[in-house]
């Protein structure tokens, strides 16, 4: 959105370790990644006044125990919930443009109790209301099931084949094996991803992320203060996108194929950025499906270009043209709903991310859930213009 | 006098599987919006949504067209012949109500084009390793239970089936 180009900036962030058991509460946890997010600013937690909490899709947050866990003065601004990824930092700059906040902090919290979003059965006696209605009488209410129909269609629109797919996962398995920060580490071949199970064929059990339960947290402020702060300030250069998590609910009509989602043509009209002058590419990969169709939505390929660009892995290693989620993304690091995309975005702007620490990166796409109008999310945080 | 059990929470994965436990299968709920559909359905006959002002079809059922936003409609009757536009094969059996290696299917009708409708359903009837996009498929009719009726979708005749040696 124009009104926040470049004007506010990442200045900490911070993780929980990735855990399958959940040996701590989800407060704790939040609070945990919180408070590192505003160690690594150089920040007192107790300065500050905006604060996002968003959790997994079931039980609602506790964001006053939350704030009240950081010691913050006051609660200038809260919300809860809101959109995946990079869309949450946009409503929080949004929200300081405002002036409703002076520093913000979002955190997104994971768990492992509700895995995923659940068909919308009533209890009582099986009946399914809205949209729901055509799908799920036939067995269909989650999200790896929607993805599997347009995955499916996608490969044969485009001719691609799982071969080609593999490579988001394998490679994003060989970043998470240079993050000790990843709950994968363990190597991933041809092989065993092709003999992973099918839980929605064509998807595998290796295209979904990897559920686990951690808190994910930066904090945004203004440049002005941000370059007062402890890390030269990670620009927030634009962002566009909308609420929401879409695909799963009822039959959507779009056709994800079909050329440069909108809200990337938005993002490159606010920016003035071209899709070319991007050097990382943190898309979306809640399932490698979805990464594989923001390729094209995002503009940074072609139509027909996404599967012989990644075959063979080399060119979206974190030392190839343009690196894909080196962090392991959520298939590999652990699930965030893009949450760990950002963190990584920072960490590789500033040169901090060690081992698989790219080139001298000056923009970062990311994007968040579906690769359509009304549920997608896409932005590009950088060096600044 | 006993405590009534409190219902499972269908917002948990526990929840899901106690649901399943229980028994529960899942069944349409009609609205005034898909009534037509469903009462169709009872009478084994498939009907979709046709915009009166443009003349294009529309399925899942809403109040307004996709391609002229007129809330103009009638509900025309389908042969209930069409193809497979794409499909998955369910391996993990967590919607209650549902076992085994099921195929679920977008189907497009002869009658309509594929961006504006989609029907749903199972190919029924059918190996799902011989369900192919294009497959040629028909209607047919599953009822859960009295006044619930599921179109459903089968191989047509002329559908290539690899289990019998054919070529898709």
């Amino acid at each position: 959105m124009p009104v926040t180009k470049g004007k506010y900036c990442f200045v900490g962030v911070g993780a929980t370790h990735p855990t399958r058991r959940m040996d701590k509460t989800e407060v704790e946890l939040a609070i945990e990644a919180c408070r590192t997010a505003a160690e690594d600013a150089g920040i007192d937690p107790a300065d500050i006044d905006g604060i996002n909490i968003q959790v997994h899709h079931y039980p609602p947050p506790d964001t006053a125990a939350i704030a009240a866990g950081l010691g913050m003065r006051e609660v200038k601004w809260s919300r809860d919930g809101g959109g995946l990824g990079i869309v949450p930092a946009g409503e929080a700059a949004k929200a300081l443009d405002e002036g409703k906040a002076t520093i913000t902090v979002v955190c997104k919290i994971m768990n492992t109790i509700a895995p995923s979003a659940t068909p919308r059965i009533n209890p009582a006696d099986g009946g399914v209301a809205g949209p729901p209605q055509f799908m799920t009488p036939y067995g269909v209410g989650y999200t790896r099931q929607t993805i599997g129909l347009f995955g499916r269609r996608y490969m044969y629109e485009r001719g691609y084949n799982e071969r080609q797919l593999a490579w988001i996962p394998i490679v994003e398995r060989e970043h998470a094996m240079m993050n000790s920060g990843a709950y994968m580490q363990t190597p991933m071949t041809m092989d065993d991803y092709l003999n992973s199970r099918f839980i929605a064929d064509p998807v595998r059990l290796f295209d979904c992320d990897i559920p686990v339960n951690r808190a994910v947290a930066y904090i945004i402020t203004s440049e002005d203060r941000a370059k007062g702060m402890k890390h030269p300030p990670v620009y927030l250069m634009g962002w566009a996108g909308a609420e929401g998590e879409g695909a799963g609910a009822g039959v959507p009509v779009y056709e994800p194929w079909d050329g440069v989602a909108p809200t990337a043509t938005t993002l490159y009209q606010d920016t003035g950025i071209d899709p070319k002058e991007i050097d990382l590419w943190f898309v979306y990969d809640g399932y490698s499906y979805l990464a594989f169709m923001w390729l094209e939505a995002l503009g940074l390929v072609g139509p027909g270009e996404a599967g012989p660009y990644i075959e063979g892995g080399e060119r979206i290693r974190y030392n190839g043209e343009h690196p894909m989620n080196t962090h392991g993304g959520n298939l590999s690091e652990g699930r965030a709903h893009g949450a760990g995309q950002i963190v990584e975005a920072v960490r590789q702007i500033r040169g901090e991310a060690g081992e698989r620490q790219t080139k001298d990166p000056n923009y970062v796409i990311l994007s968040s859930a579906f690769p359509y109008p009304s549920g997608g999310g896409c932005g590009i945080i950088g060096r600044g213009y | 006098m006993t405590t009534p059990t409190p219902l499972p929470n269908p917002e948990t994965r526990a929840g899901q599987e106690e649901m399943k436990r229980m028994g529960i299968v899942p069944w349409p709920i009609a609205d005034d919006l898909t009534r037509p559909f469903w009462d169709a359905a009872n009478r084994h006959e498939l009907v979709i949504q046709r915009c009166t002002a443009c003349g294009e079809f529309r399925h899942t059922p809403r109040a307004d067209c996709l391609f002229c936003k007129s809330t103009d409609v009638e509900w025309v009757k389908l042969s209930g012949k069409g193809t497979v536009f794409t499909y998955i094969v369910d391996h993990r059996n967590e919607v209650p109500g549902f076992d085994g290696h099921y195929v679920f299917a977008f189907i497009n009708p002869v009658e309509a084009p594929r961006t504006s409708v989609r029907l749903t359903g199972n190919i029924l009837e059918c190996d799902p390793d011989d369900v192919y996009i294009g497959m040629p498929v028909e209607v047919m009719y599953k009822e859960l239970k009295p006044g619930v009726t599921l179109p459903e979708f089968r191989p047509a005749p002329e559908a290539k089936l690899r289990s019998k040696g054919q070529t898709p």
